[in-house]
């Protein structure tokens, strides 16, 4: 149990990867799915310090073949502390110096909320829906 | 100040967090205190935890940060002590950062301020830092603050 704690899995659906971060108890997935002219990820779970680094390594890659827009989808996130934020900034950061479109969707109560209290919600461009982000 | 309910010690590894604030969160409940406000002392506790492990310990695994936890009776709240044995820290270094300036990082002690009803930082004289911070049930928050502007 403690080595498969340790280990990644990696699965292929279609045109979507799923890794698997196992940190402790918990556990941060982050499915990547392409879309026409970009690609979405969605992170599934606490986003922490100890998780935080999988959100930023599957934000680096995605942003390295530059795509045209990146559409965050924290619907499967229920929790995030500042270094998730912080994930978060650095990937906006990159997105403005590429002229990428970065767009975060569905947040979820307490995400929303820690957005407000740090004065994100207007730095970001924050959408309802997954609809509404493959349209901004 | 009388014993705490729960009195517990924890190595600094990240891993831990998410059991610490599912604990701190439940006990809260307990206490009386609602949904968001349980949500927001699960998160200044986390902000805690990570400014020790990352910037007291330098993400060290095997440090100590002891927690202590009183629940409050009148007003209802909790009150969490948390204390370390990292370097000292220059008590005007622990205000937060500008939100004006966009940049990751620094956020989490703005946060701490924010979410809690009282924060207090200091250096432990036998080493390390305390940090001592209260949340109270709304109702008995707001009349605590009518009082204080009332009697100032």
């Amino acid at each position: 149990m403690r080595r498969c704690a340790r280990t990644h899995a990696v699965q292929v659906f279609k045109s979507s990867t799923t890794i698997t971060h196992m940190s402790g108890a918990t556990e941060l997935v982050v499915d990547v799915e392409a879309i026409s002219d970009g690609v979405i990820l969605r992170p599934k779970g606490d986003v922490d310090m100890a998780r935080s680094p999988v959100l930023r390594t599957k934000l680096t890659d995605a942003l390295k073949s530059k795509p045209a827009r990146l559409v965050l989808d924290l619907s499967e996130v229920p929790y995030m502390d500042s270094s998730g934020l912080a994930t978060l900034i650095e990937a906006l950061q990159t997105t403005r110096k590429n002229k990428i479109k970065f767009i975060v969707c569905n947040l979820m109560p307490r995400v929303r909320s820690i957005l407000e209290i740090a004065r994100l919600t207007t730095v970001f461009t924050v959408v309802e829906n997954r609809d509404e982000a493959l349209k901004a | 100040m009388s014993e705490p309910h729960i009195h517990m010690r924890i190595l600094s590894r990240p891993e831990l967090m998410a059991p610490v604030r599912a604990m701190l969160c439940e006990l809260a409940s307990r206490a009386g205190l609602n949904e968001t406000e349980c949500g927001h002392i699960a998160l200044a506790i986390d902000e805690a935890l990570t400014n020790i492990i990352r910037h007291g310990y330098k993400n060290d695994s095997d440090s100590h940060i002891w927690i202590s936890v009183w629940e409050l009776e009148n007003p209802k709240g909790v009150r969490i002590q948390m204390d370390d044995l990292a370097p000292h820290v220059e008590l005007e270094k622990l205000k937060g950062r500008e939100l004006d300036d966009i940049r990751p990082g620094g956020l989490g002690v703005h946060l701490i301020h924010s979410l809690m009803d009282s924060v207090h930082f200091s250096k432990r004289p036998e080493g390390g830092m305390r940090l001592v911070v209260e949340k109270l049930h709304a109702h008995a928050a707001a009349n605590s603050h009518a009082n204080v502007k009332h009697n100032s």
